[in-house]
């Protein structure tokens, strides 16, 4: 099949992604630099908060979104072996997107936005940041309708076929996708554009966080389902071996989707708007969602470990050692699940109720979320992009050596970027702040783990370059020699042909999501329109 | 009659519910899963559900919660609340004995800038402000929460260890965010005196 | 690697898998119990 308009499709969105993320590194380099107070030329709160907003922006909703719309069409095209439906809907949605982030990133370098990447209200925005951000959302969902619309279409002229796992998963990621924006759809919609337009006078922010919290958890699942489809369906093939149980990763994407929504409150644990009942249900229900994290490691070591074993590895561990390290898939997803494992037990951490009262607010959030996100999620978009980058301009990738040493680089600049940080939590350090002027000799404490992390971020800025470069020499290159390397997909070892429909459809789990959704959401949103509350007007800062 | 063709209808549903379920539970049981990754499964459940449980008897039966008092407030029109009028601010015992303190937080300082509180007794925190979303905690110990305009967010704990304790905004207020702190003394249980009613607003001189 | 050596390494179980995963949870379990018992419930009991 001549897929040169798929790759055309899916190379212009990872691009906007990977232009977006490198602003974004130089960024954040400048935050910890600033934050530190070593270089006092630096000091300004102005830029400063400008550049978290914009970081926050740049790499939240722009890299991931461009990211996970750009591998969906390629993923949906090539395992389904059909064209993309509708491909000038596609580049529609696309043009939307790129329209909405440029539409938001005015203000936001223009220090008009700085509102930071959560925007809480009644902290106010210039009302064309709200707008940039609704067109990128609104995009995104031109993409969502195109990988479902394809999901059934396949299903309809397949029947009773099990839909290939690699499609299966960017449907559930979909299907998660829409419903995860409603909060902060509703929130943009009828409370953030209207107050920065002087339709209405005021927003209560207990609704306006309760809704962006239903949109904050699920988000993170939407980033990360990419790169643990990429451990099913690529990392073991590129082993040397098979996927372990392609029936136990469908269930695994379905219990995640399911019960990454009705969880957001654990985002609220210190918010005086809703009662301890239901943040004790959210808490349950987000160590639910900690399952199929844990069956997914499971799932795939053993699959790295009969490919291991394959190769000559013997007893308890040797097949850890005779693993393909060289393969750059294969070094990511070793560095992505040690990232994994710190990451999750941080989330854990967080997710534990009363807790959270510990680490709430303080450094040990972004040092948790930079190491499962710019760490296990972001190693695997690398690796992913180094996997797909050949085939999207048929030329081979211009160095796997320099591949690998850009992975370890930033396995090693996350490890003393992050570790420090979530120390500076557990002692006290607040986040969101851009210097420390505390007159208390607790923070002569701090200083140290400052100052690890500026070397942190240089690693990790030196090896975000590297990444770059790599794809662009790649890209560049004047060769003329065929290409013929297709892409490959991992096989199980006991191959499906026959699934329970649960495993194969979402009809089910979508009607469970609402329920689900319903009983966590439902009064916790509706109390605020029968109790007597009192908005607040915009602010600025 | 009505009646009955309702009980019928219920009684249908129910079937239908056990038959869904009893199909459901069949076809899954009808994947392979290998009898290593079934312990796994099993004692990753085990461990999520000792997790919950030692939090949720906490809960219970200890009274370990975050702060999650739903009460609103007038945050434009605090200086005519009784409560949170200035002169009513920080630390005072009411007649049970109870210690509550009354903060207000608002950019870029917590006030009153400076309380004293006694050591390992339960104290009940108010805090609300005057103006955006602020957070707050004070380092090493539990004292944490967020300040919603529009809320008052009580939270009780007490503070094991005598000492001077910055009290942190949290949460992005603005750009004087980082300026945002307070002070609180902890003194020992033994040597703190209740600030009388007269004297609940002045700050407490070392 | 003779086809009947790759059949059995095939249809084996991951012990080394299992060990692993089960020595990480292990430790990720002692780690939350010091956390929650060592450091949260001493910093002073809230609600």
């Amino acid at each position: 099949m001549n897929d040169a308009a798929e790759r055309k499709l899916a190379l212009s969105h990872l691009w906007v992604a990977f232009i977006a993320f490198i602003l974004a590194c130089f960024m954040g380099e400048y935050q910890v630099l600033e934050r530190s107070g070593f270089i006092p030329a630096l000091e300004s709160s102005t830029v400063y908060f400008a550049s978290v907003s914009t970081h926050g922006v740049l790499m939240a909703f722009v890299l991931t979104f461009f990211f996970i719309m750009g591998f969906g069409y390629y993923t949906a095209t090539t395992s389904l072996k059909v064209p993309v439906w509708n491909n000038k809907l596609a580049w529609t949605g696309f043009w939307i997107s790129l329209l909405g982030t440029v539409m938001a990133a005015v203000p936001l370098l223009t220090g008009k936005a700085s509102v930071l990447y959560t925007f809480y209200l009644p902290i106010q925005a210039h009302v064309s940041f709200y707008f940039g951000a609704t067109l990128l959302v609104v995009g995104s969902w031109v993409w969502c309708v195109i990988m479902l619309v394809m999901f059934s279409q396949w299903k309809k002229a397949n029947p009773k076929q099990p839909v290939p796992l690699a499609m299966f998963a960017t449907a559930a990621n979909a299907l998660l996708w829409l419903w995860t924006s409603v909060g902060v759809a509703a929130e943009v919609l009828f409370q953030a554009i209207p107050l920065a337009l002087g339709w209405i006078d005021s927003v209560d922010p207990g609704l306006s966080r309760t809704l962006f919290a239903w949109t904050l958890h699920p988000i993170v699942y939407f980033w990360l389902i990419p790169a643990y489809t990429a451990f099913y369906v690529f990392v073991p093939k590129q082993a040397g071996g098979f996927l372990f149980s392609d029936e136990i990763a469908r269930g695994a994407f379905i219990v995640l989707a399911v019960f990454a929504l009705p969880i957001g409150f654990h985002h609220l644990y210190m918010d005086p708007e809703q009662a301890k009942g239901w943040k004790l249900l959210h808490g349950i229900g987000t160590f639910v969602v900690a399952v199929p994290t844990l069956v997914t490691g499971f799932t795939v070591i053993a699959s790295l470990e009969i490919a291991g074993r394959l190769r000559g590895g013997k007893g308890l561990f040797g097949w850890i050692g005779s693993l393909p390290w060289t393969n750059s898939m294969v070094l990511a997803v070793i560095l992505a699940l040690l990232m994994l494992i710190l990451g999750g037990f941080g989330g854990i951490v967080n997710a534990s109720y009363a807790m959270n009262a510990m680490i709430h607010n303080t450094a040990w959030v972004p040092g948790h979320f930079h190491l499962i996100f710019a760490g296990t999620t972001v190693i695997m978009y690398f690796a992913i992009a180094y996997y797909l980058w050949p085939l999207l301009v048929q030329k081979p990738l211009f160095s796997n050596s320099m591949a690998l040493i850009q992975l370890w680089t930033w396995f090693i600049g996350m490890s003393i970027l992050t570790t420090p940080w979530h120390v500076l939590g557990l002692l006290g350090q607040p986040r969101r702040i851009s210097s420390v002027v505390y007159n208390t000799l607790l923070t002569l404490a701090w200083k140290p783990y400052e100052l690890a992390m500026i070397f942190g971020g240089l690693i990790l800025l030196g090896s975000a370059c590297l990444f770059i470069y790599i794809l662009a020499k790649t890209q560049l290159n004047p060769t003329t020699e065929e290409f013929t390397q297709q892409i490959e997909y991992a096989e199980p070892i006991h191959p499906v042909t026959a699934l329970p429909e649960y495993l194969n459809d979402f009809k089910l789990w979508n009607r469970v999501i609402a329920v689900l959704m319903a009983i966590s959401f439902g009064i916790p949103i509706l109390q605020f329109f029968f109790m007597e509350t009192f908005g607040s007007p915009a602010w600025g800062y | 009659m009505q009646i009955a063709a309702i009980i019928q209808k219920c009684h249908d549903l129910t079937g239908k519910c056990v038959d869904f379920l009893q199909d459901f539970c069949a076809q899954l049981r009808s994947v392979h899963v290998d009898h290593l990754e079934r312990k796994w499964i099993n004692i990753s459940l085990l461990i999520i559900a000792l997790l919950v449980a030692i939090i949720t008897i906490d809960a219970f039966f200890h009274g370990v919660n975050p702060p999650s008092k739903v009460e609103t407030i007038d945050s434009a029109k605090l200086h005519l609340s009784k409560e949170f009028a200035e002169n009513n601010l920080g630390v005072q015992q009411d007649a049970n004995g109870d210690i509550v303190i009354r903060m207000v937080a608002g950019r870029y300082s917590f006030f009153p800038k400076h309380i004293a509180v006694p050591a390992e007794t339960k104290l009940t925190f108010r805090w609300v402000s005057m103006d955006v979303l602020h957070g707050v905690h004070i380092p090493m110990t539990n004292m944490s929460t967020m300040i919603v305009p529009g809320y008052v967010a009580e939270i009780t704990t007490s503070f094991p260890t005598p000492g001077e304790y910055p009290v942190l905004c949290n949460e992005y207020c603005g750009l004087g965010h980082n300026h945002m702190w307070s002070n609180i003394s902890v003194i020992a249980k033994e040597d703190w005196l209740a600030p009388s009613k007269l004297t609940a607003n002045k700050e407490i001189k070392q | 690697m003779d086809e009947e050596e790759r059949q059995h390494i095939l249809e084996s179980s991951p012990v080394g898998t299992f060990a692993l995963l089960a020595a990480v949870i292990g430790s990720m379990v002692i780690a939350w119990l010091f956390l929650y018992f060592g450091v949260f419930i001493p910093r002073g009991i809230i609600n």
